[in-house]
């Protein structure tokens, strides 16, 4: 948890561009990030992208910014410190693409990502209102932050003020602990109050050892599990039914969290089936995490998981399980070539849990 | 690289499973919405919508959640009506009904695809709006609440009725592959998770296959006149998963409680497990079973007389047995000697007489229960046990003494002393 104090001191760190004295997850010298007038030798120096030009016509950008979330996190990921979820030369699925998958499919197809401003245009046919939306179209297209975004602090309108300070803020997960949620800075990613064990290559190249952790409940445990909104709304399926509300809420065909579904299930502990198919998810007896379908845990404290289903919240099923945040090849957003499945050499991660069903 | 970074997401593809091996999701031939554009064949989607809709929208047909994440209602065990199932009733009457807007399938009758008939039902749906039907609601309330539901914790209320016989994930398209193993279209209600009758056959059973052409080749795959039983699922280790005599009470809407069936012990049924009357080449049978003589007792596979979804005769009797087409629809349980003709000899195949005629085998055979005839004819010819026939006796209901687990004890009300007590059935 940071201070008052710190925070403040923090602020005046920023403002005064004074490198070395913010308490960094980001390190390195300020221009690196930002820009005290937007101006270097009489030339501007704050741009944002189009796609893979930067221009810099639209004056200064928030918070001394050299750029935005898209200018930042866009590139080519080859293992450096700064993760890039938008590749717009076209990304290789799997090889230089990180757990979020990549932006660069839904700038050519709608159905391979989220329609974030700046990397894509409203949906088509749905314009700017989420498939299982239980709430009124929104006003504005998704972003990546804010009040119409993911990370950050949803309380803030722009996209600069959801995250300010985190990138700067001491968190827990430079030492390999868990994202407790606690503020922005020991936030999953930045999802603000949100759980996890951050992988520190973002699972550019994950095995069963070296993963994300997501973290999960099962819902079948808690008071109201068909309302909307978690119990304990901290899971990273608790964040996607923040728009996706029916797909994660409205799943079980009565009033308990628990087959038949009406819809697939999220936030459900395969522990609890695990005599059945499910229980053979990494090989029978063996039960290796696969990354390919990540599992999410309700207890963070036993950390990355190797094996699953030895307890119980261990296997806990999520939207992440088969989708990817940001952007795939596939439609969907999924995971893997589901829609062309079956068809020799076609692989189907829905068989990693239903492991009858190959 | 793509094809590098596939294998290193995911596991090398499995190619092919139980489900990909399955009529449902062969890539061949299995599912295939027609409202689902850009889907492979055979794929999940076909039946079911992970978020009760596809790309954020419901594709056809119309609909709003269901249950186990399908496109449509299970089962309407409400408004369903027996012998008049409409597409909506049931899942998969979306595909399995003539004409059919999903993906119409053809399905014939088991009269037809194993026993050489034509001429009959091409769909399942239309097999049950026969005249008998085996009735999906009977098979829910017998599974939810009967003693299926202790057979089978796996099904649930809103599980469909067709399901207590077939596992969609698994049933083959049975009429594909003769060959060891066999393909299976059937789960045992008590293990829906295997197919049975691969490896399970009616060789097991001392069973001789009947004929699909009378006197050429036999069922099931009517192409060799050379019995083999090992082609047959063990459809009695079948369907005695249901009925048998520990199952006591299998509710039935035009039947009433079904009769226990003790079809494979010693002392069970004769047409089963019991003795046969006589031995060939002296039994009142016709062929193959006049001349078979490699087995010591014959144990008939249940679908030799009855269709397992529906039919025109009453009972589930098929329309056609032993090769041939019965002569007439079968109607009352009063005249079913279309269907016993079939096997056994009537008057016109043991001496010349009428068809469907019995004297023969129940009076003047070497082993007749009751020869000579006894005296007194209409003690037991008479209107109030037979329906009257045109130049002779009133034939005697068949009902009377034909039927599972029956002998002839009825005659006691005629006469103690003519009780034979043999089993007749």
């Amino acid at each position: 948890m940071m201070g008052p104090g710190k925070n403040a001191l923090m602020w005046v760190a920023l403002l005064l561009g004074v490198p070395g004295l913010a308490l960094a997850k980001v390190s390195g010298p300020c221009v690196d990030c930002h820009t005290m007038h937007n101006s270097q030798a009489g030339v501007s120096m704050a741009y944002t992208m189009s796609g893979a030009t930067k221009d810099y016509t639209g004056g200064p950008n928030k918070g001394l910014l050299n750029t935005d979330c898209v200018g930042c996190h866009q590139g080519v990921n080859s293992g450096g410190a700064v993760p890039y979820v938008f590749d717009s030369g076209g990304p290789t699925y799997g090889t230089d693409t990180l757990a979020g998958g990549n932006f660069y499919w839904v700038s050519t197809n709608d159905r391979s990502g989220h329609n974030v401003v700046g990397l894509a245009a409203e949906d088509f046919p749905h314009g700017n209102l989420p498939p299982g939306s239980t709430d009124p179209e929104p006003l504005y297209q998704l972003t990546c932050a804010g009040t119409y975004g993911c990370h950050g602090d949803r309380g803030q309108a722009t996209d600069y003020g959801a995250v300010s300070g985190a990138h700067h803020g001491q968190s827990k997960a430079e030492n390999g602990a868990m994202m407790d949620g606690s503020d922005l800075a020991n936030s999953y990613r930045m999802l603000l109050g949100l759980k996890g064990i951050e992988d520190s290559t973002w699972e550019k190249a994950p095995t069963d050892l070296l993963h994300n952790q997501y973290y999960g409940i099962d819902r079948s445990l808690e008071n109201t599990p068909t309302v909307d909104v978690n119990d304990n709304p901290v899971t990273i399926s608790a964040l996607c039914a923040e728009c996706h509300g029916h797909f994660h809420a409205n799943v079980a065909a009565s009033d308990s969290m628990e087959s038949p579904w009406i819809r697939h299930p999220t936030d459900f502990d395969m522990y609890s089936v695990k005599a059945k198919e499910f229980g053979d998810y990494g090989g029978s007896g063996v039960n290796a995490y696969q990354p390919s379908v990540p599992l999410a845990s309700n207890d963070l404290s036993r950390g990355v998981l190797g094996t699953v289903l030895t307890t119980a919240g261990d296997a806990i099923v999520m939207c992440l399980s088969c989708h990817r945040a940001h952007g795939s090849p596939y439609g969907g957003i999924l995971r893997w070539d589901y829609k062309n499945w079956p068809a020799p050499g076609v692989t189907n991660g829905c068989i990693i849990c239903h492991t009858a069903k190959d | 690289m793509v094809a590098l970074a596939g294998l290193f997401l995911l596991p090398a593809p499995l190619w092919a499973g139980d489900y990909l091996n399955s009529a449902h999701g062969s890539n061949s031939y299995g599912v295939k919405r027609s409202g689902m554009t850009g889907y492979a064949r055979g794929n999940c989607a076909h039946c079911h919508e992970m978020h009760a809709s596809i790309a954020g929208s419901e594709p056809l047909p119309p609909g709003g959640p269901s249950p186990y994440t399908l496109f449509a209602t299970n089962f309407n065990s409400g408004t369903s009506l027996p012998g008049s199932y409409d597409v909506a009733d049931n899942f998969c009457f979306y595909c399995h009904s003539v004409g059919a807007s999903v993906q119409p399938v053809t399905n014939e009758d088991y009269s037809e695809t194993f026993g050489g008939a034509s001429g009959g039902v091409q769909a399942i749906r239309e097999a049950f709006n026969q005249t008998s039907y085996h009735d999906l609601a009977d098979i829910q309330t017998f599974m939810t609440t009967g003693d299926g539901a202790a057979m089978a914790p796996w099904y649930s209320a809103d599980s469909n009725p067709c399901n207590a016989c077939h596992n969609p994930h698994l049933a083959k398209r049975n009429y594909e592959d003769f060959l060891t193993p066999l393909s299976s279209a059937i789960s045992k209600p008590r293990d829906h998770f295997a197919l049975w009758g691969e490896s399970e056959t009616m060789a097991s059973d001392s069973y001789e296959p009947p004929y699909s052409t009378y006197g050429g080749n036999r069922e099931p795959d009517g192409i060799s006149p050379v019995a083999d039983s090992a082609k047959t699922p063990d459809y009695v280790g079948f369907c005695t998963d249901c009925h048998n005599v520990s199952n006591t009470s299998i509710p039935s809407t035009t039947l009433g409680t079904l009769r226990e069936i003790d079809w494979l012990s010693i002392g069970g049924e004769k047409h089963g497990g019991g003795a046969r009357d006589g031995t060939p080449p002296n039994l009142d049978a016709r062929a193959p079973y006049a001349t078979a003589i490699a087995n010591g007792n014959f144990v008939l596979s249940c679908l030799d007389c009855h269709e397992p979804h529906g039919s025109p005769n009453i009972m589930l009797l098929r329309r056609r047995v032993n090769g041939s087409a019965l002569n007439a629809t079968i109607t009352s349980i009063n005249a079913m000697g279309a269907l016993c003709r079939q096997c056994h000899k009537d008057d016109a195949a043991a001496v010349g007489g009428s068809a469907d005629q019995w004297r023969y085998v129940h009076h003047d055979s070497s082993d007749a229960p009751y020869p000579g005839p006894p005296v007194s004819c209409s003690r037991c010819h008479n209107i109030t046990y037979g329906t009257p026939i045109q130049g002779g006796k009133p034939r005697i209901y068949c009902g009377l003494c034909h039927f599972h687990g029956s002998d002839d004890s009825w005659m006691n009300v005629v006469d103690s002393g003519l009780t034979t007590y043999r089993k007749t059935f």
